[in-house]
């Protein structure tokens, strides 16, 4: 907290006059005295350096209140998005993960603008299973496809597949367990009903038999699928959390201000949820291009010619491949370690972040 | 009726306990059962009682946060509760008894301060700002709070906080709801003064809920004494405290401490008096089910629990 503030001044410093520093100093001081001798009505035992000499310095600020205290020398409010970029950039780790994720994903969704799907999944018959060297930088697989335009555009695939489950089954969990556990009683009786029935749907079999009847899916509706029943985890997940939040008195205070039931939920309660919040939805990203995967990879989620992470792994199948020709797969496998690394240490400066308790920055 | 700003009316709580194979209504929780209360404007009433009394059921169902399950609440003369549930009113606000839940870790100070202006009143982000800080400035914290997160305050502060945010509407009946009991007690004076000196100018009504007599003592001119969902006695502070009536009442206010030393065994003798009383003669003062006799006054403003047969047993 200290530490936090004395960035935050040295932040101000060069638009605060000497007066200006000196009294933000003194407000400083006398907060953060245990003893609070400035609220003590007999300060018996102030020194005089306790003493509130901003007062004298500054008159404006004891005056009656309204009007009267000079708005200037206040300290400035951080704003949220400044506090998370503060927090990402003092974890060294997450700083450097957030580098890696940032350029792969602009590389790869900058470099499939210039790659065409078609060209890369094309069968060519006199280069097949031929190791990285000049034409193919990554060599091509028993079809004669370039692995390396493979890698770039079936990245592409699984993460926005990964990002869309994810903001989507997130998305719709969290609103469905806050209002679940806020309201509590019937309601919640009701809805967590419905996500049980969804529980009991056995979600691979129902993904695999839509992926068999169905004559053509793209991204968007193997995503759709696949949040329709990823959603229900979180929102149990977050209500849990709700309802043990919901318990506490600033809820209850917020009831006597006559706050709305909508405004408690998505201003009160929710800001306290974002840290379990960030880390479902890194732990649900992770997890959701390892569906993807495992679904492509067993045959059930994207053909060949739509490459994802998932079907260049599905290449190691083959006991040759596997023992051979590594260069198919293992792009793949350590991309989406890398991958997977990445997101959950950013996941985790983030979590701290939303919790001006835990933040290093 | 128009002289007290506040008329509770056997105010009746009951929770449900629920049981069996169908999950039904067993029995209820009479948490609170059968409370009037009377608040004159401007005076502070303390209700008093031991931990589940019912004493902040009592004054959370007043401002709308607990259901009714039986009983009038009047406000300025207007019933404030229709079925169950109590309106939510800009006049009445509440201090709550922990400092730490009450505040939300997320929100800064001028976020929890503005929040109830916000939800009455339109202003523009300026006028929030100076008007925040004049209310912290009226309870006593530096302007240079107003960006901090609660935890960056003792708790001493963060009841101020409190206080802050709930008059920051210009109300006129405070529920306090053992605002001090969470500090220690070298903040409590403290506390409970600053919170004096803003009722005297602002005019407030307060319906003081603690378990500390002595505080009560310090705060009040009326005085109601609970005792598993009723009140035993009621009456001005200093009849209460001169002249207890009800056994309950007498033990309770043998057991205050006094800091004089040459007191000590004319204290001990008399507990001890009060103590053997208590315990022979206790059961009278309940009926069947353990729950204090509805109140009868026996003066123009004190009013006791006793037992129907009348003074009797109270000689006895």
């Amino acid at each position: 907290m200290t530490k936090f503030e004395d960035e935050k001044r040295k932040l101000d410093k060069q638009e605060l006059n000497e007066d200006r520093e000196r009294l933000d100093k003194d407000m400083h001081e006398k907060t953060h005295s245990t003893k609070n001798d400035s609220f003590s009505k007999d300060r018996t035992d102030a020194t005089p350096h306790d003493i509130d000499t901003h007062m004298q310095a500054n008159p404006g600020a004891s005056g009656e209140g309204h009007g009267a205290i000079d708005q200037e020398s206040l300290p400035r409010s951080t704003p949220g998005w400044r506090i998370l970029i503060q927090e990402v950039i003092h974890d060294k780790l997450a700083l450097f993960s957030f580098i890696i994720l940032v350029v792969i994903t602009s590389y790869v969704f900058g470099l499939t603008l210039f790659l065409k799907q078609s060209e890369i999944v094309f069968v060519d018959l006199f280069a097949i299973n031929e190791p990285p060297g000049d034409t193919f930088r990554l060599g091509t697989d028993y079809g004669g496809r370039d692995v390396f335009g493979q890698l770039i555009i079936g990245t592409r695939n699984s993460l926005a597949i990964g990002f869309l489950v994810t903001g989507i089954s997130v998305g719709f969990g969290v609103v469905y367990g806050v209002v679940a556990g806020y309201f509590g009683g019937h309601i919640d009786n009701i809805m967590m009903r419905i996500v049980d029935f969804f529980m009991v749907l056995p979600f691979l079999m129902v993904i695999i038999v839509y992926v068999t009847i169905s004559p053509d899916y793209d991204i968007l509706s193997f995503s759709l699928i696949m949040a329709a029943f990823l959603w229900v985890g979180t929102a149990r997940l977050i209500r849990s959390v709700a309802i043990q939040e919901k318990e506490l008195d600033y809820i209850n205070a917020s009831r006597t201000l006559g706050s709305s039931h909508i405004k408690i939920i998505f201003t009160q309660l929710l800001p306290n949820l974002v840290g379990i919040i960030i880390v479902n939805a890194t732990l649900n990203l992770a997890g959701n291009i390892g569906i993807e995967s495992g679904l492509s990879f067993i045959g059930f989620g994207f053909p060949e010619d739509t490459p994802s992470l998932g079907t260049l792994m599905s290449y190691a199948t083959q006991t040759q491949t596997l023992r051979h020709r590594p260069w198919i797969w293992a792009p793949a496998a350590i991309l989406i370690l890398v991958l997977m690394l990445c997101v959950r240490n950013v996941g985790e400066a983030m979590r701290r972040a939303g919790d001006a308790r835990q933040r290093n920055a | 009726m128009s002289e007290y700003l506040l008329e509770v009316k056997d105010l009746k709580v009951h929770y449900p306990i629920k049981g069996g194979f169908f999950n039904t209504t067993k029995d209820y929780v009479r948490a609170v059962d059968g409370v009037s209360i009377r608040i004159p404007k401007g005076k502070t009433y303390g209700l008093v009682g031991e931990s589940g009394s019912g004493k902040t059921t009592t004054g959370k169902a007043v401002i709308g946060l607990n259901h009714v399950t039986d009983g009038e609440i009047f406000y300025k003369g207007e019933k404030m509760n229709s079925g169950k549930k109590v309106d939510v009113s800009s006049e009445i606000q509440m201090i709550f008894q922990d400092p730490y839940s009450s505040l939300n870790p997320r929100k800064r100070v001028f976020d929890i301060v503005a929040e109830p202006i916000k939800n009455y009143h339109r202003k523009s982000k300026d006028d929030l700002i100076e008007e925040v800080l004049g209310l912290l400035n009226k309870v006593g914290l530096p302007p240079g709070s107003l960006y901090k997160y609660p935890h960056e305050f003792s708790g001493g502060q963060r009841q101020r906080i409190g206080v802050a945010r709930a008059i920051a509407l210009n109300p006129e009946l405070i529920i306090a709801d053992e605002p001090v009991s969470a500090l220690d007690v070298s903040v409590q004076a403290q506390v409970l003064n600053f919170m004096q000196e803003i009722q005297q100018e602002m005019g407030l009504t307060m319906l003081f809920i603690a378990h500390d007599l002595g505080v009560v003592r310090h705060m009040c001119e009326w005085i109601g004494i609970m005792y598993h969902g009723r009140l035993v006695e009621e009456g001005p502070a200093e009849e209460i405290f001169n002249n207890p009536q009800h056994i309950y009442t007498k033990r309770l206010i043998a057991a205050i401490p006094d800091t004089n030393v040459d007191n000590i065994e004319r204290n001990l003798q008399r507990r001890e008096e009060v103590r053997i009383e208590y315990e022979n003669h206790f059961h009278e003062y309940l009926d069947e089910n353990g729950k204090p006799f509805p109140l009868v006054s026996i003066s123009e403003n004190h009013k006791v629990a006793l037992p129907p047969k009348g003074g009797e047993q109270v000689n006895a």
